[in-house]
């Protein structure tokens, strides 16, 4: 009788271990693949509403298109569904927002918070940060260090220095040390980078925003940031955890950056998303190229300043580069 | 059969206390030791006291250009920066706002001590004396050997500061007796705005100056820079353009010139080598033409570092073969730690007589 419960229940426990390790596994693979499998996909959502006023006049708006962006790319039946497919509840998020120059829209990182709490994320699990508190307070974030609501806060709110790891962390040819954000408080991470030119990397998006996650971003711009940006981005502490990538286009800069110049700010009206963010850096590289011709510029390249690191990516597998492999969709 | 022997060896109460107080001497030896020689300037506590520092310092910097678009361009050290607005130069200590470059440094100390001269190392200056030796946060370039890490290769907003104005610490050095102020510990050619004033400042007041550089700095601000300073300690950090390229994230042609140019100007310069045990260096060759017995050379051993691991202290053929290749030269070499013992024979020791002639 003891022998026959303990076979059963080893073989129920086997299943549900089995169970739970496959779930993960088909829910990220329809999330990265999309219904073309061999695709990432990219979904870029615009309204010209978002061209006029302030972003923070189109709260809901912004709210709407960034959930039928999610459905899009989870092909998902609903909102909440699609930001569960991507976030588990348990999940501790950290937003990495961009403040320095033209900086992340407020209203799109509340639109974002919405959405993680429709996958049942508590907000005292959502940290939005970047690199100090006076930067953040400048972009126009409400500093929150409480335990109530989701926490906005810099790397060093606390003291001097205490907000990074006291270890350096190496990765390639970087030797840094990294946000306790990123490395030690999270457990997912978002990438908010604004659509914007960058004067030595090309581009200023996903991926070198995360150069706002080491203490010693100045020391690798060289070579148009090329390796370095793949090398920081390939850390244990980002790559793992980065499960989305949302560039915020409601306003953007084609030419100057990363400061921002209103001679060359682009109503762009939208945000691009994407759970391959090699692929959503790729596109949104493309758009600024685009944008660039358009008012008579030279193309990054031929400015000589290509997005080097977006193909160093794409060729180290962090994701794709090649924008004929990308599903582009515009909804 | 002896390795059996031990096995079984029976020590007597005497032996045990024979070991026990030789054990005693020899780890009390070692802490010693080991305490001076891993002691980091980054771990001392500052002499001064001050307004701590909430964010940076700002002031307008000196040696850059105006670009379009509100870019600029640093021309302080070889590295020429060209910075956009907002952003900072590799430094990360001088900033682009708004189309104006500025230093976030300026009398930001973060570290501050009073340290015998001869631990900048300067053997030949002034020996005996000590040096008030500061720095502030940054460096322009990033040696993986770093000793001093902790604040060379941080922000400035990510140390602890304290203002320190170029009369008060005027003011701090008179009252330690200190003949010398010491620009050091990080890389003083990265603050040369404050670097620049405290030392013409200083010598009005009868006090020298010393910048322990790695020598990374354009001919334009170093002979500016040396109309005030009296003395310059430069680190050589290696003797190939590989080495400085792949450890140092810097090139050796401008430090060599910056070595012919100071020898030009005639003021009081030592070398410093640094002896990295690991890994195997091409034969050391000196720029040809080095053969000046007024410039005098020392070896330093690395001790803890910031990127390379498993460093043990080089005293072995390597060490000789450098100083022989230095000595071929006809060129003073000092090889050890304190002046006490040293062996070499300078021409001429630099004396607080001959600082306020130079």
């Amino acid at each position: 009788m003891s022998t026959q419960s303990n076979r059963r229940r080893f073989l129920a426990q086997m299943g549900a271990a089995a169970a739970g390790m496959a779930l993960p596994t088909s829910r990220v693979l329809a999330v990265m693949a999309g219904p073309d499998k061999r695709k990432s996909r990219v979904v870029i959502t615009r309204d010209e509403a978002l061209t006029h006023g302030r972003p923070a006049e189109h709260r809901d708006l912004l709210r709407k298109l960034l959930d039928a962006a999610m459905q899009r790319l989870t092909d998902a039946p609903d909102a909440a569904s699609a930001w569960r497919q991507v976030f588990d509840h348990g999940d501790r998020v950290g937003i990495k927002v961009n403040t320095l120059g033209l900086s992340t829209q407020p209203a799109v990182v509340d639109a974002i918070v919405a959405g993680l709490r429709k996958a049942g994320v508590s907000a005292e699990k959502i940290i939005i940060w970047d690199r100090f508190d006076v930067e953040l307070d400048a972009a126009g974030f409400t500093l929150n260090k409480s335990v109530r609501g989701a926490q906005c806060r810099g790397t060093d709110a606390e003291r001097i220095g205490s907000g990074y790891q006291r270890q350096i962390e190496t990765s390639g040819r970087i030797g840094s040390s990294f946000s306790r954000i990123v490395a030690e408080e999270v457990d997912a991470l978002i990438s908010v980078p604004v659509l914007k030119d960058h004067n030595l990397a090309g581009v200023s998006l996903g991926m070198k925003n995360f150069y706002g996650a080491i203490h010693n971003p100045n020391k690798y711009h060289d070579h148009h940031c090329d390796p370095y940006v793949s090398d920081v981005v390939s850390h244990r502490y980002i790559r793992p955890k980065w499960k989305l990538s949302i560039c915020d286009g409601t306003r953007a800069q084609y030419n100057a950056g990363p400061g921002y110049h209103p001679g060359f700010a682009w109503p762009f009206g939208g945000l691009i998303v994407s759970t391959d963010f090699v692929a959503a850096d790729a596109v949104a590289a493309d758009l600024l190229d685009a944008q660039r011709k358009e008012k008579g510029l030279k193309t990054l390249a031929d400015d000589g300043r290509p997005a080097k690191h977006i193909a160093t990516a794409g060729t180290r597998g962090l994701g794709e580069a090649n924008l004929a492999r990308i599903d582009r969709i515009e909804v | 059969m002896d390795d059996l022997s031990n096995m079984f060896f029976e020590p007597t109460r005497r032996d045990v206390l024979r070991w026990g107080v030789a054990c005693g001497a020899a780890g009390a030896l070692c802490h010693a030791t080991s305490a001076s020689t891993m002691a980091q300037d980054v771990a001392s506590g500052l002499e001064l006291t001050g307004p701590k520092l909430e964010g940076v310092a700002r002031n307008e910097a000196m040696f850059w250009e105006k670009l379009d678009e509100k870019k600029v361009k640093c021309v302080l050290c070889p590295r020429e920066c060209v910075v956009a607005d907002v952003e900072r130069g590799y430094c990360g200590v001088r900033e682009n706002q708004g189309g104006k470059y500025q230093t976030l440094v300026y009398g930001a100390l973060c570290s501050a001590n009073v340290d015998p001269i001869e631990k900048k190392p300067l053997f030949h200056y002034q020996p005996g004396t000590t040096a008030f030796s500061i720095a502030t946060a940054g460096c322009n370039i990033e040696c993986k050997f770093c000793q001093n890490w902790q604040i060379s290769q941080f922000r400035p907003e990510q140390v602890n500061s304290v203002l320190v104005t170029p009369d008060r610490l005027i003011s701090a050095c008179k009252a330690r007796r200190s003949p010398t102020i010491a620009y050091t510990y990080s890389e003083p050619v990265i603050f040369y705005e404050y670097m620049h004033d405290t030392a013409a400042l200083a010598r009005e007041h009868g006090i020298g100056s010393v910048m322990i550089s790695n020598g990374y700095i354009q001919e334009k601000p170093l002979r500016q820079l040396c109309k005030h300073v009296t003395g310059v300690k430069i680190d050589l950090k290696a003797f190939t353009e590989k080495f400085y390229v792949d450890s140092c994230a810097g090139e050796l042609q401008p430090v060599l010139k910056t070595l012919e140019i100071l020898r030009d100007i005639g003021i009081w310069l030592e070398l410093v080598v640094l002896i990295i045990p690991t890994p195997p260096r091409r034969r050391s060759r000196w720029p040809s033409g080095w053969s000046s017995t007024s410039v005098r050379t020392c070896r330093c051993t690395l001790r803890v570092s910031i990127r390379r691991t498993g460093s043990r202290t080089c005293r072995g053929r390597r060490y000789r073969r450098l100083s022989g290749a230095a000595g071929s030269r006809s060129m003073r070499v000092c090889t050890t730690s304190t002046p006490a013992t040293c062996r070499c024979t300078p021409a001429r020791t630099h004396t607080a007589t001959t600082a306020r002639k130079s």
